[in-house]
């Protein structure tokens, strides 16, 4: 008896001290003003990045920009990151997921270029690196392409870095990379079956051919209008092999599949990989790049990075807390609070995350929001605030849609007052006015619209409760239709889902204007010839006549807000923590064209301030 | 020892007036296994709570009221309030309707089951059990977990959906159970006999073989009742199980209660609470009625307390 | 003797081919295709329009599903389960790897299991509706109503916060380091050994509560052996029996079952392998797992019943 009311008590005890660690609240406070353009530049807080403090008697260095100095980098130490899921492979021929395989691209493996680090928040601070899918020329350096030329509109020239060596390893031992490894390499992806570049880049899309016309400059011939997708589709997914790898095995196997025999010129060696556990990097001492905010520094700084696969989201706030991993991002803003509360010596910086997801609406098939006054309706029953405010807590943004406030996007983007009163009225809170639109269009004894939603995130589900409950005002019945990710996937791809999906709209890659032509993802299925002419334009013009293709997508704001085609709630920040004794870690999720881990090259340890913390 | 279920009086209750028998197992479940009844008061809480859902609850299960996100226990709301401002309260007494959903059907169909089958298989007998029990056996062959993920991925999430799977898993797997009682039972004389006078197939199984298998049948109904509402949970944390915004327990635990194990701890705690202390409830309910049941574990005679007690007053020393 | 394992041993033949036939056309029914996933990634990160029927064919997928059958049971039966989808990986090395990890985590909650049930079992028989009997099997019954996730949750949340303690999180080889391996291990299994310790606390107790019925213990306490003696010597020795039919049940559960302690303390073993294939249709590893799985889980239960059968006299071989 005794034993039972010593468990009673105990356990008394435990939720008496569950309940109390969790009473008293303090709200992060960050309020977000509409965003202003000022000479081309948004002033908006898309992103609140920490500076963590200068270690005292550090030793300070001038960057490359004039007035700018930063703590001397220290060399040495293990960078410790984390992820989810495992890699999907280490061959990007073997695999459709190029932006999983980016990962050990970008740290093993180079490609012709990548993101400038000068431009991002480690310097001058003119991009901030959070789009993945985003690249432009004066943000892009050159990696293994040292510069390029575009002599006419159906031929780009690379021309090939010399003294750049892979890494010391059978069989190719060091050779220095030239170019015909990018030629093997680039073929190799837009020829082998099954490779992500050959999938999508078909037909007229792809190159006419690729060829070495000297050991040290590649030459591609493209289709007409059809060079500036394919320059920008080698920035990324290309990343560049030794040509004598695969020979053995015939360019579909090769011995890059296996990690044990993965070799590059990248700055990190393949040392060690437990399948769905981790994988060990070490520093590749011939690395040949600098670092470009202070010159003279060899790369990278650390001396290994550890991936961790730590599939649960509570043990990787966990292995946070207890500085088992350096950092982490992609946490909610109430999670994110509760860990500032609780860990105050983990510094705490937000982003907007750049997937913005919308509610869309199959258009075209006579549901009743195939009027449009029915879409303006419904936009004005959609409480945004309340969703910002309350729902986020004051965390989110307004307005994303159809572009992002990224200050790298600047030049495309129009800010909510600049819009015509009558499109601002649309987003804008009005039930009267909702109702008496819906009568308008005949509506106003309500309809039913399931929307899909994936199960993989719980935000998403909680937030179209929400909105289930605000439309209600205008009759309009929601069911939700929450349904695994892998089966949403498939019914947005076949657009068999039955009204309505909250997903993805694109806004990661605005030049690509996915929503607006026939597209697996323009869930919607939005046809708008105007639209279509205009991307034609733009895919002919980007990147090498950026100015002029930016005018044209900003020109087009107007007309795609007052269309009304998609229901965009605002998009909440999302935050990451890392370690104080984290340096030049400034949550660059893509440092370049899918670029994900490009950023692990110029982060670097202080050993001293991990040593006391750990004490 | 198979007849002994008809005779139950015959026990330790025997020198009590003559009962029915359930009235007579209900004496005894009062009477010797305070536990048993206490599991039963708590079962008896859940179908009532279940079943009077709509008028227990303050407010509506869905209902959102998100200035109210994430508010403590407090006077209006007596559990607290979730992320999108619903009433904990409201959502655990819902909760308890789809519990007693879920494991009341999930026990009723493995059960029809595993009767059917195991009757079929252990009666038929030859041929008829040779090829039944190469099915049964090709699907116990795997591992529990990975046939709930693998239907559940084919019949997509929903709550018929779980109950048929578990329903299913269950149901074959207990029906080894009932074929092996009724290959015990077949052998018995009076079967032959029945067979010898000429009954028809279905009296034999309705009149002698049926009668004797109840007792395992309703051990595997209750101890199938509180395995449902676990592997209901533990399907929702793999995130196949009832969507929301349908309030089940192992639902709530493993999004909410998960989510906010730090900031909001009562998301974790009610919900993990009720379903603790009803799979509690319902085992010890099931336990004590196989005590009661169980031929081979009823006489006085053999009690092992009831000798220690019939046994002179000896100074043997425990220990 | 000799008839009666062959006769066993000829029975898995057929089991087992209905066991390729369930593996290998189930996941084809799941909704939701690997070639819609990867149309998906391919067009949102390229905003190019991908055709599905292109990637069905580079994957293998656009022949008959019959064809796709028998291809890949004639490898299988060499033992080659073929390559992911995805990582276009060797399956069969990859599973050799894996089973070890949930084998380890499966024996050492076997073991916990075993610590928590059996004392508790013994002494709940013994003492029959005492204090005692019902405190240990509330503590038993207790045990398996907690849902593991949850219990597991809280032991990586709350110390972290309170104690900056957390279990390890990356797994460690047992190549690697022995004694940082078993304790990585122990939390999860004491975790799985109290969800499966129940049954066979259960078991233990009725089947002592039975043998201590039988007319040898009425002999054995007339003869006025002490209580340890009748209870360990003549009870146990025979109520144990079927409890390790129950122990040999567990095995496959305990291999499968541990997914949930897999996906939190980043075991990778094959419940997480089984998962996280699932999440992406990676048919060829869904089907070779299940298959593995079952062979194993086959040729183990075989084991069990001719141990059974050796334990226990009564059994006949038929």
């Amino acid at each position: 008896m005794k034993k039972k009311i010593g468990w009673l008590l105990f356990s008394l005890l435990l939720i008496t001290a569950m309940v109390l660690t969790s009473c008293n609240e303090a709200p992060v406070t960050t309020t977000p003003k509409e965003p202003t353009i000022v000479k081309g530049k948004i002033t908006y807080p898309t992103s609140i990045i920490p500076k963590p403090p200068v270690t005292a008697g550090a030793e300070m260095v001038q960057t490359s920009i004039p007035g700018k100095t930063v703590e001397k980098p220290q060399y040495g130490g293990t960078y410790i990151g984390c992820a989810a899921s495992d890699y999907t492979g280490f061959d990007p021929v073997s695999s459709t997921s190029p932006q999983y395989l980016a990962v050990p691209g970008s740290l093993t493996n180079e490609p012709l270029m990548s993101g400038d680090w000068s431009k991002g928040p480690a310097g001058s601070n003119n991009v901030t690196w959070q789009i993945a899918g985003m690249t432009f020329l004066q943000y892009t350096a050159g990696r293994i392409a040292e510069s390029w030329e575009v002599p006419d509109d159906q031929t780009i020239i690379f021309n090939i870095r010399k003294g750049i060596h892979f890494q010391n390893k059978a069989p190719v031992s060091g050779r220095e990379c030239d170019a015909y490894d990018v030629e093997f390499s680039l073929k190799r992806n837009f020829e082998t079956a099954g490779a992500y570049l050959y999938s999508t880049y078909r037909g007229a899309d792809a190159p006419l051919s690729i060829k070495a016309t000297s050991q040290w400059t590649v030459e591609i011939k493209t289709n007409v209008g059809k060079q500036g997708p394919l320059f920008i589709a080698m920035q990324g997914f290309c990343n560049i092999f030794p040509r004598d790898g695969a020979a053995t095995e015939g360019s579909n196997k090769g011995t890059f599949r296996d990690w044990k025999t993965s070799c590059g010129t990248g700055p990190f060696i393949l040392a060690d990989y437990v399948p769905n556990s981790s994988c060990t990097y070490v520093k590749n001492p011939d690395f040949w790049m600098t670092d470009p905010l202070i010159p003279g520094n060899k790369l990278p700084y650390v001396d290994k990075y550890l991936r961790l696969i730590i599939p649960d989201e509570s043990m990787r706030v966990t292995a946070l807390k207890t500085g088992k991993i350096d950092a982490y991002q992609g946490i909610t803003w109430d999670v994110a609070e509760a860990l500032h509360k609780t860990n105050p010596d983990l510094l705490m910086g937000q982003y907007l995350s750049p997937t913005s997801n919308s509610i869309q609406m199959k258009l075209g098939q006579g549901f009743p929001w195939d009027d449009i006054k029915v879409r303006y309706a419904l936009s004005m029953a959609t409480d945004r605030a309340k969703i910002k405010d309350v729902f986020y807590g004051g965390n989110a943004v307004d307005f994303t849609f159809p572009i992002m406030p990224f200050p790298e996007l600047a030049s495309m983007f129009t800010p909510f007052s600049e819009l015509p009163q009558t499109t601002q009225d649309l987003y804008k809170y009005d039930v009267t006015k909702a109702k008496q639109l819906m009568a308008e269009a005949g509506q106003s004894a309500g309809f039913t619209a399931d929307i899909l939603v994936t199960t993989a995130s719980q935000t998403q589900q909680d937030l179209l409760q929400l909105i289930k409950d605000m439309w209600k005002e205008i009759n309009v019945t929601v069911n939700v239709v929450p349904k695994e990710n892998t089966v949403y996937t498939s019914e947005l791809n076949g657009k068999t889902f039955k009204h309505m999906i909250l997903c993805y709209d694109g806004t990661q890659a605005p030049y690509k204007m996915t929503n607006w032509r026939p597209n697996n993802i323009n869930a919607g299925s939005i046809n708008e010839q105007k639209l279509i002419d205009v991307y034609n334009q733009v895919n002919v013009l980007y990147p090498f006549k950026e100015a002029e293709a930016q005018a044209l997508i900003k020109a087009q704001t107007p007309y795609i807000l007052e269309q009304c085609w998609q229901i965009t709630p605002p998009q909440p920040y999302i935050f990451y923590f890392f370690q104080p004794w984290v340096k030049n870690y400034n949550c660059e999720l893509s440092v370049g064209y899918y670029q994900t881990e490009n950023g692990s090259t110029f982060r670097w340890i202080d050993q001293k301030v991990k040593a006391a913390k750990k004490k | 020892m198979a007849e002994s279920t008809n005779k139950i009086t015959v026990g330790v209750a025997s020198a009590s007036k003559r009962r029915s028998y359930l009235g007579d197992l209900f004496y005894r479940l009062l009477k010797e296994k305070p536990l048993g009844t206490f599991g039963a008061a708590i079962v008896l809480i859940l179908l009532l709570a279940g079943l009077f859902a709509p008028l227990l609850a303050p407010y509506a299960y869905d209902q959102t009221y998100v200035a109210e996100r994430l508010s403590p226990p407090s006077g209006t709301t007596i559990l607290g309030t979730d992320q999108l401002g619903r009433d904990v309260l409201s959502r655990i007494i819902y909760g308890a309707r789809i519990s007693m959903i879920v494991s009341l059907s999930v026990s009723t169909l493995s059960v029809v089951i595993s009767t059917a089958i195991g009757l079929i298989s252990g009666f038929m007998g030859h041929t008829v059990d040779l090829v039944i029990q190469r099915f049964v056996d090709a699907w116990m062959c795997f591992p529990g977990i990975f046939l709930i993920l693998t239907i559940m991925a084919i019949l997509g999430p929903g709550l018929w959906q779980v109950i048929i799977v578990l329903g299913f898993l269950g149901g074959i797997t207990g029906s080894r159970v009932i074929r092996s009682t009724v290959l015990n039972i077949k052998e018995n004389v009076y079967v032959d006999a029945a067979k010898a006078i000429g009954c028809p197939t279905s009296r034999i199984l309705m009149r002698h073989i049926l009668p004797n298998i109840t007792a395992p049948i309703i051990i595997m109904f209750t101890t199938g009742m509180g395995a449902a509402i676990i592997a209901e949970a533990s399907i929702s944390f793999l995130g196949w199980g009832i969507p929301p915004p349908v309030p089940s327990w192992g639902g709530m635990l493993s999004t909410s209660g998960r989510t906010y194990m730090m900031t909001a701890p009562w998301l974790a705690v009610w919900p993990g609470l009720a379903l603790t202390f009803v799979v509690y409830g319902i085992n010890m309910f099931g336990d004590a009625l196989r005590d009661l049941l169980d031929p081979r574990l009823r006489g006085g005679l053999g009690r092992y307390s009831g000798t220690k007690k019939k046994m002179p007053k000896q100074s043997a020393p425990r220990k | 003797m000799r008839a009666y394992i062959m006769r066993r041993a000829l029975l898995l033949i057929p089991t087992i081919f209905l066991v390729t036939l369930i593996v290998f056309f189930s996941v084809r029914f799941v909704p939701g295709s690997v070639v819609d996933i990867m149309v998906g990634q391919l067009s949102a990160a390229s905003g190019e329009n991908v055709s599905r029927a292109d990637v069905e064919k580079m994957m293998g997928l656009d022949k008959p599903v019959y064809i796709q059958y028998f291809n890949w049971l004639g490898h299988a039966v060499r033992g080659d389960l073929g390559e992911s989808l995805w990582q276009k990986r060797a399956i069969f090395p990859d599973i050799i790897s894996k089973i070890p990890i949930s084998l380890e985590l499966g024996i050492m909650a076997i073991i916990t299991g075993l610590l928590i049930s059996l004392p508790i079992g013994v002494y709940s028989a013994i003492r029959q509706d005492t204090v005692g009997d019902y405190v240990g099997r509330s503590f038993a019954i207790l045990c398996i109503s907690l849902p593991s996730f949850w219990l597991a949750t809280m032991v990586v949340v709350f110390p972290a916060t309170w104690w900056g303690w957390s279990p390890e999180v990356v797994y460690i080889p047992i190549t690697q380091n022995l004694g940082a391996n078993l304790i990585q291990f122990s939390i999860p299994a004491v975790i799985l050994g109290m969800v499966a310790s129940g049954t066979s606390m259960r078991m233990t107790r009725t089947m002592m509560l039975e043998v201590l019925r039988q007319d040898y213990i009425r002999t054995a306490w007339s003869k006025g052996l002490r209580e340890r003696v009748v209870v360990i010597r003549h009870g146990m020795r025979n109520a144990l029996i079927p409890v390790v039919t129950i122990i040999g049940m567990q095995i496959p559960a305990l291999i499968g079952g541990s997914v949930i302690m897999e996906q939190i303390f980043s075991l990778p073993g094959m419940g997480r392998f089984m998962l996280e294939a699932l999440n992406v249709r990676d048919y060829p590893i869904i089907s070779g797992i299940n298959l593995a799985m079952a062979t194993v889980i086959l040729v183990i239960n075989l084991a069990v019943d001719l141990t059974y059968s050796m334990l226990d006299p009564r059994i006949r071989y038929r």
